[in-house]
């Protein structure tokens, strides 16, 4: 087995935090998106991890991953917040016990233009009022009640055209996936025959 | 059946999108431990919501912006509390000395106390003093009470409250800046040019209050931008990112266009590109940027085109590129620099 690609902490100059900032920045927002659930949130959360690694950079332990060091502490930082608001119990059961674990791929693109493309297409084909709702709420980061007024609907509206909107991307979306996950899977089996 | 799939499915949608009470998220995590068919559902949703999540990162996050504000924090960083009992032991510690001070000190911290409230109670109530901001020489970048980051040019000024209000954050500028405003739909960010406003929540763009024509120009570069004159509130400009609103601060009329201009931001980052410009073009933008006063002598070379990209250079550099491309001379006069030539290679 490889060794992880270590970066040596001793020699952590802004140059290299700024390497490793850059390739590691978007997939740690997803990471932490997926237990926040909110945009704005999970990128402070990033960000405060990316100082506290500046900050100490001279004393965290070397033999661990700086990855490993970065998506724990994000985590953590994550259950705090839910633990301030309040939202403890919720979500964590769900995502955590239920599903796989949560990890995080370092890519800086983190999906294929392909994809990205069929995302568009799915999006347009929205009929006009759930369209609406669906970008104010996944690009415009608006909570259900906020897009509530500003369209002068009820939230139970939001509700019906937001699942509306999922149902139509996982049909759109899904065959594509399947493809995907399936070529995924056949490479990660040859990657493991050939080490 | 199909209701209950149905009102499933809208559970799903709404845990996704961070909408559920934590009563109705044990609901959905006991329907999904029914049967492997409810998990499978759950699991093809989850799927997609993340390559939603995915787009939207890749549509909302900005690495360079991201990296500046980091770099800004890095680099002035919060200043770290002095231990309270290194003050109060100090060298003495518990001996007789201090013992003779003792009575003095509660006296001393009573008063200290009472000061302290009565301050903070003016200080609560007021917004506080304004602070100005001016830019010198160079180019100027500080940070905000509320983590926003200014970049000014040289000879822009910025009034700001020490402390902002509770509904707005209200800021006044006077010449060019780069805003990198941070994020806060609660309260957002107004900056005033005379009698011209611009609202945002949190994005990052380029305001210069004195461009030609008695203009106030705004150049976005993230975000959403709103932008209108004070008299008329109503009458609304919004931009998108890599649009330019120019606003006449006498007929407080607002156009809107694509920005052509690649370098607005030159002055900030020293990053100038030219792409087929013509030598007066280039002479225009150089003087912007670097504050020089370079003039063109021939009209022979005046419309000769040039394609180059500058990276943080001195304007000597550029000079020299400029010189060796076009073969023309420059001289050094006692007004400025003078370029002069007999025609275009």
């Amino acid at each position: 087995m490889e060794k992880n690609p270590l970066i040596p902490l001793v020699a952590l100059d802004e140059h290299s935090f700024e390497q490793l900032f850059r390739s590691e920045y978007k997939g740690l927002c997803f990471f932490a998106i997926r237990y926040v659930r909110d945009m704005e949130t999970a990128k402070e959360i990033v960000q405060d991890t990316f100082i506290s690694l500046w900050e100490k950079r001279d004393s965290i332990d070397m033999e661990k991953s700086v990855k490993s060091y970065l998506s724990t502490s994000i985590k953590n930082k994550c259950y705090n917040h839910l633990r301030n608001n309040k939202k403890f119990n919720s979500d964590l059961i769900l995502d955590d016990v239920l599903c796989e674990k949560v990890s995080f791929e370092s890519n800086d693109k983190l999906i294929e233009n392909e994809l990205k493309a069929r995302i568009s297409t799915a999006i347009d084909e929205l009929p006009e009022k759930c369209r609406e709702v669906f970008l104010l709420s996944r690009y415009e980061n608006m909570k259900y009640h906020e897009i509530a007024i500003k369209l002068q609907i009820s939230v139970k509206t939001v509700d019906t055209q937001m699942s509306k909107a999922l149902q139509h991307m996982r049909l759109k979306l899904s065959d594509y996936m399947t493809l995907v996950f399936i070529i995924v899977c056949i490479f990660s089996v040859v990657n493991k025959i050939m080490k | 059946m199909e209701n209950l799939k149905e009102y499933y499915i809208d559970l799903i949608t709404r845990h996704l999108a961070g909408e559920l009470s934590p009563e109705e998220v044990q609901d959905l995590a006991d329907w999904i431990s029914l049967y492997p068919e409810n998990l499978k559902l759950y699991e093809d949703y989850s799927k997609i919501w993340d390559t939603i999540v995915k787009d939207q990162i890749e549509k909302n996050v900005n690495l360079d912006e991201e990296w500046e504000r980091i770099l800004f924090k890095i680099r002035n960083p919060k200043p770290a509390m002095v231990s309270r009992e290194k003050i109060l032991t100090g060298k003495f510690g518990r001996s007789s000395v201090t013992k003779i001070f003792m009575p003095f000190l509660k006296i001393a911290a009573v008063f200290l106390i009472l000061v302290l409230a009565s301050l903070s109670i003016y200080f609560l109530t007021a917004t506080g003093k304004e602070k100005t901001l001016l830019a010198t020489d160079d180019c100027l970048e500080k940070g905000l009470p509320d983590g926003t980051i200014i970049t000014m040019n040289s000879g822009s000024k910025l009034v700001y409250p020490e402390k902002f209000g509770k509904h707005e954050r209200k800021v006044k500028l006077s010449g060019e800046a780069y805003f990198n405003v941070h994020r806060d739909s609660k309260k957002p960010f107004v900056i005033s040019a005379d009698d011209i406003r611009i609202k945002v929540l949190g994005t990052s763009f380029y305001v210069n209050t004195k461009a030609s024509g008695e203009n106030v120009e705004v150049v976005l570069t993230t975000g959403k931008l709103a932008i209108f004159c004070k008299n008329r509130p109503s009458e609304i400009m919004t931009l998108h990112p890599g649009e330019k609103a120019i606003v006449n601060k006498k007929t407080e009329i607002i156009i809107k266009k694509q920005n052509d201009d690649l370098n607005y931001m030159s002055w900030k980052n020293k990053k100038i590109v030219f792409y087929n410009n013509t030598l007066n073009d280039i002479i225009t933008t150089l003087n912007r940027v670097y504050h020089s006063d370079i003039v063109v002598r021939n009209n022979a070379i005046s419309n000769c085109r040039l394609t180059a990209t500058f990276n943080n250079q001195t304007l000597e550099s550029v000079l020299n590129v400029i010189k060796t491309t076009l073969d023309i001379q420059v001289k050094q006069t006692e007004t400025g620099i003078e370029l002069c030539g007999d025609g275009c290679r």
